[in-house]
């Protein structure tokens, strides 16, 4: 008889990877060109004018704020993506169950929000890069944009929104209505002044690096936590 | 190949009647090796269990015999074996004919004996 | 390898399987048979462990499949509806498959594709219907799993491409043998082919059973009214039916002895299940009366 394959849950999560990796590996392409793009066209989010002496210069401000929102964007819809039936019928053409699809799609978002924060840095400077090369345009990097505390900041949001929808579809794809209620009770609470983006942030950059630290693998957990609970039960059903 | 999965025989039985006329035509020797199940299913295009059926019929008929570790062999008077069955068959199936010929039409038991008596004397 | 007890899968209201009990241990090639509907999908896919059993148990080299790593690496399920990531060429599917299963015939695969003149360029997506099948084909005996099932493979492929799968299958099988479970409704087709056949029917396992008894199951008598209608009182009638001068009737074999003046015959495999399955009394002359 054929052998039997003797497969680990980890070699199994981590071929998943791998594939994953490499079947949506025009996600990568297309987060660095969206970036580009943005960042060139944009030319900064604030610049002022001024002479010294009788040189005029022209100063303009970046930073990581538009690519931030994009970056966010991005990573809410692929999360949402990477959650639809075709992808996970896709999946069961290899050796996977549930969990290990679920896992490895969730250590690809990591991988990719990783990959957004360093497209998101290597673009401010093709954009600099490229303004030096047609518009003849010298640009001196003022300070410092880049700090690490800054992009793992970064890298933690854009984590958290590709999770957050991830889970959203999976939540979507059992129950509508309770995807429905859900919506309408964040709206309802952020019309009410309850909630809105500041609480958000404010929740999450607290002074001290451990309780943020804390608190992002608490939602985290709690993200990844019940998309794995909720896919663990599905069915394959291919249409 | 002459076999013919439609037919109402029994592939293995077919398969056990194509060896016999292989052994018939001096094709498969006495004492020779005979195929193995694996080799009359790629050859008839056929599942190895139904080939290994038609095997073992003929084990059991004293026509082919196992060697442990070897295979299947012809044993050495599997021609004579042969013919002796068939020869008992065709003369039962043709006698049976001549019973309901005989039934069909009205000819008594004793007609029938006297008759086959009579063509064994002219005979 | 596969046991199954009193297994039973409901979809909504609707129950498909009933009642289900069989056992396979050893590896061999077996023909599942039944009628449109029967759920002989929803068989396989509890095997395989894609769908989730409502009742009694599955279980696969001992463990409940669904959701089980140890049977997705060792069953591979192939259907029409199977998809590939769009991105991947056929090529690119076949040497990622290696990774997944350690079994897989690469070489194999790609010679097969080359005979069937599919370009490895090609995308799955691409495909006409029969090129679909035969690649989901090549793949599933590629994988050369312990376990393999295959639902309607030759569905869409012409007759000549049909005959080398089958042959495919075959000579593969033979190479490595494995335990393959074939679901399709042309059971004559792969008479051949096939060592037992698991014959579903309204919900429950019909017939288990070797073909060659299959085949003996039953026989087709054919005489005069007067010499056939004693006969069916003794036996079990799948069918009978009347053609002046003629009476033809399809009756369980059961040793019973048949008047040489009646012509009788052996049915075939699958026409022994077409009449354990056919609906109750009557036939479709009784719709033209």
């Amino acid at each position: 008889m054929t052998s039997l394959n003797n497969v680990s849950l980890a070699q199994n999560i981590w071929q998943q990877l791998l594939w994953k990796c490499r079947t949506f590996s025009s996600t990568f392409t297309t987060v660095l060109i969206v970036q580009i793009i943005f960042s060139v066209l944009s030319s900064g989010s604030g610049s002022s004018g001024g002479s010294y002496g009788s040189l005029l210069y022209n100063e303009s401000i970046y930073s990581l704020d538009l690519l931030f929102i994009i970056s966010i964007f991005s990573a809410i819809m692929l999360g949402w993506l990477l959650a639809t039936q075709s992808i996970r019928n896709d999946n069961y053409s290899v050796v996977t169950t549930n969990f290990t699809e679920t896992v490895s799609t969730l250590l690809f978002l990591v991988v990719l929000s990783i990959f957004t924060v360093f497209s998101a840095l290597s673009s401010l400077y093709i954009t600099v890069f490229t303004r030096l090369l047609f518009f003849d345009q010298v640009m001196v990097i003022k300070s410092a944009l880049f700090e690490i505390s800054t992009l793992f900041i970064f890298l933690i949001f854009v984590l958290i929104a590709g999770s957050a929808s991830y889970f959203a579809k999976t939540l979507f794809d059992i129950s509508k209505i309770t995807f429905l209620l859900l919506t309408i009770v964040i709206i309802y609470s952020m019309q009410t002044g309850g909630i809105s983006e500041s609480t958000f942030f404010e929740f999450f950059l607290v002074q001290s690096m451990g309780e943020m630290l804390g608190k992002v693998l608490l939602v985290l957990t709690i993200f990844w936590g019940l998309t794995i609970a909720i896919r663990q039960r599905r069915e394959v059903i291919r249409r | 190949m002459d076999f013919n999965a439609q037919s109402t025989t029994p592939i293995y039985i077919q398969i056990a009647e194509w060896l016999e006329n292989e052994i018939l035509a001096v094709r498969l020797l006495p004492e020779g090796k005979v195929y193995s199940q694996y080799q009359l299913a790629e050859i008839f295009n056929i599942n190895p269990a139904t080939a290994g059926k038609g095997l073992t019929i003929l084990v059991e008929n004293e026509i082919l015999f196992k060697k442990r570790g070897l295979g299947m062999f012809v044993v050495a008077d599997a021609k004579e074996r042969i013919l002796a069955t068939r020869r008992n068959h065709n003369l039962t199936k043709m006698a049976q004919e001549i019973v309901h010929e005989a039934k069909r039409l009205a000819v008594s038991d004793e007609e029938l004996i006297t008759l086959i008596k009579q063509i064994q004397k002219e005979g | 390898m596969i046991q199954c007890e009193e297994l039973e899968k409901r979809y909504g209201k609707s129950n498909v399987l009933t009642n289900v009990s069989f056992q396979i241990e050893e590896p061999k090639i077996i023909g599942l048979i039944g009628r449109n509907g029967v759920g002989k999908s929803t068989l396989l896919k509890l095997v395989a462990g894609h769908l989730k059993e409502t009742g009694g148990n599955v279980q696969v080299f001992g463990k409940r499949p669904f959701n089980a790593l140890h049977v997705a690496a060792n069953v591979i399920l192939i259907e029409d509806k199977m998809s590939f990531p769009p991105i991947f060429t056929l090529k690119e599917i076949l040497l990622h498959a290696k990774r997944f299963y350690p079994n897989f015939a690469t070489e194999l695969a790609f010679d097969l594709l080359l005979y069937v003149g599919i370009s490895e360029k090609n995308e799955h997506m691409q495909l006409s219907k029969g090129q679909t099948a035969v690649f989901n084909l090549i793949y599933g005996l590629a994988t050369r799993c312990a376990v393999t099932l295959l639902d309607e493979p030759m569905n869409g492929m012409d007759e000549a491409v049909r005959a080398d799968m089958y042959r495919a299958i075959l000579k593969d099988y033979i190479a490595f043998p494995r335990l393959i479970i074939m679901s399709s409704h042309y059971l004559q087709e792969m008479e051949h082919l096939i060592e037992d056949i698991l014959l579903l029917h309204e919900g429950v396992v019909e017939l288990y059973a070797p073909l060659e008894e299959v085949q003996q199951m039953a026989l087709r008598i054919v005489g005069q009214k007067e010499e056939i209608e004693p006969l069916l009182e003794k036996v079990h009638v799948f069918y009978k039916r009347e053609q002046s001068p003629l009476f033809e009737a399809i009756i369980e074999n059961n040793g019973l002895e048949i008047p040489a003046s009646v012509k009788s015959q052996s049915l075939s495999a699958s026409e022994v299940c077409k009449y354990l399955t056919s609906s109750k009394e009557g036939t479709i002359d009784d719709i033209f009366k």
